[in-house]
């Protein structure tokens, strides 16, 4: 049995034995089998000595026994790391920053407390998954959407607090923008309730979310100040109808135009979410293989009398709308003639469907994009050179750069040389889209195989990260999330005013979590006695 | 090929037979597993195949024969089997569940066994072409299961091999298992370059005291 850092083995029994007077044994895990399943299967780390592996887990069931859980862990100075589900998969999984620590796994407090679907929003436990969400609603024939993330089985709250995304409306797809109040157990044991919910009997916790004063529940994203039980969210009305329109265009240089009119309908409420792709990048030719394997990349110009002598166009951007029939037909309307002053434009009608679907719509339908969990992602994984075993997962580099077109081209002239001087030159693309989860900017997503056999695979990937990082960092871009191998990393961009956010953080940290008990290091945050050396 | 639809309806109209030694099992086994495994298998609810990997497909064809209800994946995505099936079997308790596929379906449900009742894999078989005509069986389980199991016969009838095997599999063995590595010779039928997996999922006894 493995013993956290920082205690003995005497204390850790002892531990453990107010641990299992908490919870039962039943709720305790400590043999090498079970806690095993806490590694992230992803990580760069794999087998390696520096893998950061829990030594133990506790699965509480209600808050209460959280409250429990960590007044023993603050008196014992056992580090904890709090988990909902654990499947931030690409981005550390349920395996703690610090090895040794102990998980505090959530995934029992899977109760739906709360959903109303005339004001539209729900109060929920951290174990809920995505799809315990849509079965609840679908139950009860309630009358809203949830908005999921690719892979349906990861916890709400959790998704939300590692700043996931999803695929409908704007306002519902930034599932911490879309978060309205929680309810959170501090490092010292009390229990904390942000917005309307810190009113004793609030009748608003997830419909006014600032309540009076600091606002104060960013720190419990990606942060390691409490342990959040409770999240009131609010929820997409079940429009009536969807209809997905694509605007194709023909050169290289009307992604920025397309842009900026996209953004335009979208930013003022006419569409849902944008996803942009290049149809000239799924030709497979000859011709243009060379001319992208041209010394320092295909030219302009090369490309678009290539794509105009096939025929193909250079970008296209698919566009939802959700609401009544007669709006969204108005809606895809109005956005064609937007669209239509880039010359060349052209325009095709996608999808429509009208609500509920039927089984055979259901079954070919972008699912997430109608709000239905899902597990197909993972039967996706395609083998190839690059990746020869993909099934052993991946990591992501995950830099935000502005919502333009211009960003768009930038992000391949700065990423591509990178990319290929690390090692992976199958990743060089010079027609690369933007993914679009968020609202107001771009990820330029790159996602890194990961062997559970090849070590060498993985060191080139650890390799390329602080090649990546700085890269983006001296255009002025950050990454959004990471593993926590790379959380450090990945804070250290963030350093305007010689780190003066990360040291506002730790004399937070050093005031709410003196004996550091908590997640110790996450979002590259450490409490006082590891920080020197990071854990 | 049987159509998914067919091996659901297949497996719901067979009567139950328990899935242990006391049903008519092929010779799949060799001479040297003689002797009976004293303590009683694990019984699957379910066995779950892939229609895509003709091993897989006799490990389900097996299952089937011997009155195991089976739920055949089209295309390795296991979205229905969760949310129509095991997510609503798995709320009212444990159920075991075996299965011949490819790695990333195991690899959610192991998730989704543990989350909902802390459920482990207890057998687990990594079959994989190394070579043309070479097939490898990498098998971890208990050190008496493994021990009956030194061939595995032919792409694909080497699936209902397997199956037979994991239906022997012992409730409650101590963790004292082993890997051991079959190689056979075969030319392939048509399962590819992707690893499979046989995998028996099913509660684990957790010794008072101990946790």
């Amino acid at each position: 049995m493995a013993v956290p850092p920082g205690v003995s083995e005497r204390e850790w029994a002892d531990a453990l034995k107010q641990f299992q007077q908490a919870l039962g044994s039943g709720g305790v895990f400590t043999s090498d089998e079970d806690v095993a399943l806490y590694r992230d299967f992803y990580s760069p780390l794999w087998g390696e000595a520096e893998e950061r592996v829990a030594s133990a887990a506790l699965a509480p069931d209600t808050a209460d026994q959280v409250q429990q859980i960590v007044r023993i862990a603050n008196t014992s100075r056992i580090p904890l790391y709090s988990i909902a589900t654990g499947r931030n998969l690409g981005y550390g999984g349920s395996a703690p920053n610090l090895a040794g620590s102990v998980v505090l796994d959530l995934k029992r407090m899977n109760r739906v407390l709360e959903v109303d679907d005339k004001r539209h929003f729900a109060i929920v436990e951290p174990g809920v998954s995505y799809f315990d969400f849509y079965r609840h609603i679908q139950d009860r024939g309630l009358n809203v959407w949830i908005d999921c993330p690719d892979p349906g089985w990861g916890s709400v709250i959790g998704n939300a607090l590692d700043h996931g995304v999803g695929y409908t409306w704007g306002a519902f797809r930034d599932h911490f923008h879309s978060h309205c109040g929680m309810e959170v157990v501090l490092p010292n044991g009390e229990f904390l309730r942000t917005g309307m919910g810190a009113v004793p009997g609030s009748r608003t916790w997830a419909e006014y979310r600032y309540g009076y004063g600091p606002y104060v529940d960013g720190l419990f994203s990606q942060g390691n100040f409490g342990v959040v039980t409770k999240m009131g969210f609010w929820l997409f009305p079940a429009p009536e109808t969807y209809l997905s329109g694509t605007v194709t265009v023909p050169k290289r240089a009307d992604i920025v135009p397309l842009v900026d009119i996209v953004n335009y309908l979208e930013h003022a409420g006419t569409i849902g979410m944008p996803r942009y792709g290049s149809p000239l990048g799924q030709v497979r030719d000859q011709e243009l293989a060379d001319l992208v394997a041209q010394p320092g990349g295909p030219s302009t110009d090369d490309l678009d009398a290539f794509a105009a002598r096939r025929g193909v166009a250079a970008w296209e951007c698919k566009l939802q709308f959700y609401g009544g029939a007669e709006v969204v037909a108005a809606q895809w309307a109005y956005a064609r003639e937007k669209l239509s002053v880039i010359a060349g434009a052209r325009f095709e009608d996608t999808e429509f469907y009208r609500f509920p679907l039927t089984a055979e719509q259901a079954e070919r339908a972008h699912k997430v994009a109608l709000g239905i969990p899902n597990l197909s992602i993972f039967a996706g994984g395609a083998r190839s050179e690059l990746n020869p075993s993909p099934r052993d997962g991946h990591v992501f580099f995950a830099p935000v750069i502005p919502k333009s077109g211009r960003a768009i081209l930038d992000a391949m002239q700065v990423f591509n040389p990178v990319v290929r001087e690390v090692g992976f030159p199958n990743m060089v693309s010079f027609f690369k889209a933007p993914n679009t989860w968020m609202f107001r900017a771009f990820v330029f997503l790159y996602s890194f195989p990961i062997s559970r056999s090849d070590r060498a695979q993985n060191r080139r990937v650890r390799e390329a990260f602080p090649r990546l990082v700085r890269a983006a960092a001296e255009r002025g871009w950050g990454e959004y999330r990471t593993p926590p191998v790379f959380q450090d990393l990945v804070m250290d961009a963030y350093s305007f005013n010689n780190h003066a956010l990360r040291r506002f953080s730790e004399t937070l940290k050093d005031a709410v979590d003196p004996n550091g008990i908590l997640s110790a290091g996450r979002g590259g945050i450490w409490p006082r006695h590891l920080r020197n050396t990071r854990g | 090929m049987a159509t998914r639809r067919e091996f659901l309806r297949a497996g719901i109209a067979a009567s139950v037979v328990p899935f242990s030694l006391s049903s008519p099992f092929p010779r799949a086994l060799s001479a040297e597993a003689s002797e009976p495994i004293a303590i009683r298998p694990v019984q699957p609810d379910t066995v779950i195949f892939d229609l895509r990997f003709p091993s897989s497909v006799a490990f389900g064809h097996e299952a089937r024969r011997r009155g195991i209800p089976v739920w055949a994946l089209e295309d390795g995505d296991i979205t229905d089997l969760w949310y129509r099936d095991l997510s609503l079997r798995w709320k009212q308790g444990p159920a075991a569940i075996a299965g011949l596929t490819d790695e990333p379906a195991l690899f959610c449900l192991e998730r989704l066994a543990w989350d909902e009742q802390r459920m482990r894999v207890v057998f687990r078989g990594r079959h994989r072409r190394r070579s043309p005509g070479r097939l490898e069986h990498e098998l971890w389980g208990p050190a008496t299961l493994l021990k009956q199991a030194p061939g595995l016969g032919e792409e694909p009838a080497w699936g209902a091999a397997v199956a037979t095997l994991v239906g022997q599999c012992p409730e409650d063995e101590s963790r004292t298992s082993r890997t051991l590595s079959v190689e056979t010779s075969a030319e392939s039928a048509g399962d590819g370059a992707e690893p499979l997996v046989s995998w028996l999922i099913a509660p684990v006894r957790r010794e008072r005291g101990t946790v």
